[in-house]
């Protein structure tokens, strides 16, 4: 049978790209978000 | 609700993490398939990838049917959020997908009826995105997106019976339910295992999203606050 | 962004999804979403299609796969549970394209000559079988890729 390991490790690296990489950046844009808001004196959500 | 995603989402972060390492491991242990070899472990990600952005599509569109009937706000942030989780699961679908049809079928992509209508997916996602950041009125862009996403509802049923409806190059469905189930024996193990922490990691991702959104819209309210005072 | 970039924005939006969804809904109605044709239909419409492109889904006949010494010139048979379609090609063949496994070929229809394909796509069943099973995964794709072809 054909070698398909460069296929199948392509598509768990994508996965790790489109869904780590979102996660991440949310992540991160909402701990900025939540040290402005609290520096502000407001709650933090 | 907001506060209770912020109380719970390492609670669902820890769920997800120990089920997708078990998931993986079962991946990596799981036989080779007797016509696709290895190439069949690309169906663990790209079947619970699938479910996912149909999930999170129906989500959108219950979430945005309750905006319209109660107008309260929580509801327009699940709708934002599911917009945007829902776009990385579809992208991710197609993409893999196409990675597994280039050897298998010998084509990266063909308009057979399910990749069709799985873009038209792509398509709405992007479009709903993009019109929410078209309209300056936030209350406008949760109508308008809210009603954009229901009558892109049509595009669910569409794709979920299109290789039942019409002859397609894309397979018939593997698993629905234990009357109908054409994947026998260690592989199923493997797909079960990574659809659940799919819908957990869904789950997580939502929770992060909305109270991304959440602290957003709070900190533009400020602004906008801020800006009034000045000029008033 | 600008009063005038949003607007664009809106107007493409609305447009680029409404007509996704408009194209979708009217190829449902219309049967254009089919994807194939069965060597069956094929045969039964026959001179109407002269010309035309096409695609012929179906089995690769067991035993009909022949290859040509030196070359990639291949020639089989599409089956489906009626016809046999004989099929030439030549170029490299996908993974799952096997004898006993599920076919579509595309190309132009001439009435009475073979039919030439342009591009194959191997077509897999909903049957997914470990590798120490191979007897049984055999069996059972046979039997679902006939029931699609119903």
């Amino acid at each position: 049978m054909a070698d398909y390991s460069e296929y199948v490790l392509s598509v768990y690296l994508l996965a790790l790209l489109l869904l780590a990489g979102p996660a991440l950046l949310w992540s991160l844009r909402l701990r900025r978000l939540r040290r402005m808001l609290q520096a502000e004196g407001k709650e933090p959500l | 609700m907001i506060k209770w995603f912020s109380k719970w989402h390492g609670v669902v972060f820890v769920a997800t993490l120990l089920t997708l390492l078990t998931g993986l491991w079962l991946v990596l242990s799981a036989p080779a398939d007797y016509q696709q070899g290895d190439a069949v472990r690309i169906l663990y990600i790209h079947v619970p990838a699938a479910k996912m952005s149909l999930l999170s599509y129906l989500f959108l569109t219950v979430a945005s049917g309750m905006y319209l009937w109660r107008r309260q706000e929580p509801w327009d942030i699940l709708a934002e959020a599911s917009v945007s989780v829902g776009a990385a699961f579809t992208a991710l679908t197609l993409a893999s997908g196409s990675i597994w049809g280039k050897p298998m079928w010998g084509a990266w992509w063909a308009w057979d009826a399910r990749l069709t209508s799985m873009l038209v997916l792509l398509i709405l996602f992007m479009g709903l995105m993009a019109l929410r950041n078209a309209l300056e009125d936030p209350h406008k862009a949760a109508r308008a997106t809210a009603v954009l996403a229901i009558i892109g509802a049509v595009d669910l049923p569409i794709i979920h019976y299109s290789v039942v409806w019409w002859r397609t190059l894309h397979q018939p469905p593997s698993f629905a339910g234990p009357a109908k189930q054409t994947i026998t024996g260690d592989l199923l193990p493997p797909l079960l295992v990574m659809s659940v922490a799919f819908i957990l990691l869904g789950a997580w991702l939502l929770m992060v999203k909305s109270r991304e959104v959440a602290a957003r819209r709070a900190w533009e309210t400020l602004e906008t606050e801020r800006l009034e005072q000045s000029h008033g | 962004m600008t009063s005038q970039n949003r607007r664009w924005l809106l107007i493409g939006s609305v447009l680029v999804v409404g007509g996704a969804l408009a194209m979708l809904v009217f190829t449902s109605f219309t049967g254009a979403l089919v994807y194939f044709y069965t060597p069956s239909e094929i045969m039964a419409k026959g001179n109407e299609l002269n010309g035309r492109k096409v695609r012929i889904g179906g089995m690769v006949q067991e035993g009909s796969l022949v290859r040509e010494p030196g070359t990639l010139k291949i020639r089989f048979l599409v089956a489906d549970n009626n016809e046999r379609l004989p099929v030439q090609y030549e170029g490299m063949t996908p993974d799952l394209f096997r004898e006993g496994q599920g076919v579509i070929v595309e190309g132009t229809w001439r009435a009475g000559a073979t039919f030439q394909a342009a591009t194959i796509l191997a077509k897999h069943s909903e049957d997914y079988v470990p590798v120490d099973m191979t007897e049984e995964g055999i069996a059972k794709s046979k039997e679902s890729m006939l029931k699609s072809l119903r």
